[in-house]
């Protein structure tokens, strides 16, 4: 189904005001619900998540000004249907790309290195320590390692698993803003 | 399914799970605040597991066909690969330099060592020797100071040897001038200074002036070659006539020969005096003879 709808800053208050009376709180909510439906298309396969999740907060926007939700109270159930609906659509109008292979991991350039390096120069001395041991064996070496790295920080393996999750994730988002502006000087010098 | 846990939201990314049942996990991802946080760190895991080739075939196959197939996921797995071969690389270097100072280390510690030894055998020694030193230089210098005490001692002596050398001198004059000075009672001697070479002939005589109370000569004779035992002295007249003589006389210490000829008749006229050196019996030797000529005046 294609939408005539466009997008206007009248609509996006009545959905941040349907979200939360308070703005800086409807805002925060959004983030959340966006990283949710790009999880949820990521889940079901689909090769552009975010512009999916943008289908849906659209189509939710439409709702509102047309009165049409039917609940009101659950706001991220909701957008839980529309995603739903938002995939199915998507579905239908799905090509198949060519399979990709995936990244080797000896396959990788200068820049992603250093971008790596810098990201790494930006956490904690803990943390680096703590993300460096994790990773630095393999095989029993490393079940050994993560043991004694667990005990050694007073944490159970979950919660040891879950530490470097959440350092690898700031890693990751760091990485990849320093990427998109060597990619952003890279065009720019071209 | 109240609370899907890791196993079931693996199987569900893995593409494992029933329709329904992925349904509810879905729901949950929209319910449940903690929910996404748990997909995604077990994302992250699925994702290590295959970069460490750990996941079963099937699992791997899962991963490659189904689970790979997100862009999101192809980056997050890009990221892991670049995360992974930087810490391992950085630690092969970390071990290599290690090992490489392990192998480094025993020759550079001996090395080390073996000069720390050596500088400290050195500065040993040093103080030793400064030790050494210090303590010759005292002992010099107390030796020096003892010697220069002696000096001291020497100096007064000799002054003092001087100072009756002086007084001798002086009386000496006196006797050759005249007489020696009288003492109450006793004979007066008129003192003749001879010298150890005398001239031949009368007129090269040591002349002396006579008074009426001598009574005899006291003859002075410093001794130049080596001295006799003992000596003859025989006083003469003019004409050879023996006046008065003395045997047995020897010297003193300080080589000068000491004697006196009593003679109470002793007049104005030349004398001859001869002396004739002798052995420890007192027995004169012909060859040793030696005669001082002697003028008295009135």
């Amino acid at each position: 189904m294609k939408t005539e709808w466009m997008l206007t800053s009248e609509a996006l208050d009545r959905l941040l005001l349907w979200l939360s009376p308070d703005r800086d709180q409807a805002g925060a909510r959004y983030v959340e619900i966006r990283r949710r439906l790009i999880k949820f298309f990521v889940c079901r396969r689909c090769s552009i998540p975010e512009e999916l999740a943008d289908r849906t907060f659209d189509r939710v926007m439409q709702a509102i000004e047309t009165q049409t939700i039917r609940c009101p109270e659950q706001p991220l159930r909701y957008f839980f249907g529309v995603a739903k609906k938002i995939h199915l659509e998507f579905g239908r109008e799905k090509t198949t790309l060519p399979k990709e292979a995936l990244p080797l991991p000896g396959n990788r350039t200068e820049p992603e290195f250093r971008c790596l390096e810098k990201c790494l120069g930006q956490l904690t001395e803990q943390e680096r320590s703590l993300i460096s041991r994790y990773y630095e064996h393999d095989g029993h070496e490393k079940i050994v390692n993560r043991q004694s790295q667990a005990e050694e920080f007073g944490l159970d393996m979950n919660a040891l698993r879950i530490r470097v999750f959440r350092i690898k994730k700031i890693l990751r988002e760091c990485h990849s803003k320093c990427m998109a502006k060597n990619d952003l000087i890279k065009i720019q010098s071209q | 399914m109240n609370s899907p846990d890791k196993i079931t939201v693996r199987k569900y990314l893995l593409g494992f799970l029933p329709e329904d049942e992925s349904n509810a996990i879905e729901e949950k991802l929209f319910s449940e605040e903690s929910f996404l946080a748990l997909i995604e760190q077990v994302e992250d895991e699925i994702i290590d597991e295959y970069l460490e080739d750990s996941l079963s075939a099937a699992d791997k196959q899962a991963v490659e066909d189904h689970f790979m197939e997100p862009a999101e996921r192809r980056e997050k797995l890009r990221f892991a690969g670049t995360l992974r071969s930087h810490i391992q690389q950085k630690k092969k270097q970390n071990l290599s330099f290690e090992r490489g100072w392990h192998a480094i280390k025993p020759v550079y510690f001996y090395a080390v060592s073996a000069i720390a030894v050596a500088l400290f055998a050195v500065s040993i020694g040093l103080v030793m020797n400064n030790l050494r030193l210090q303590r010759k230089l005292d002992s010099e210098t107390a030796r020096e100071q003892t010697m220069q005490a002696a000096l001291n001692q020497q100096l007064r002596e000799a002054q003092l040897q001087n100072e009756q050398l002086q007084n001798e001198q002086h009386r000496r004059i006196l006797h050759v001038s005249g007489h020696r000075p009288e003492k109450q009672g006793e004979p007066v001697y008129l003192v003749v200074n001879l010298k150890p070479i005398q001239p031949r002939g009368i007129e090269s005589a040591t002349r002396l002036k006579l008074d009426a109370k001598t009574r005899g000569l006291e003859v002075r004779l410093p001794l130049v070659d080596a001295p006799f035992h003992s000596y003859q002295a025989v006083l003469r007249s003019a004409n050879g006539k023996e006046l008065a003589a003395v045997a047995k006389v020897t010297p003193a210490n300080a080589g000068e020969l000491s004697f006196r000829i009593p003679y109470p008749k002793l007049e104005a006229g030349n004398y001859v005096l001869v002396l004739v050196g002798g052995d420890s019996s007192g027995k004169p030797l012909a060859t040793s003879s030696k005669t001082y000529y002697i003028t008295l005046e009135k």
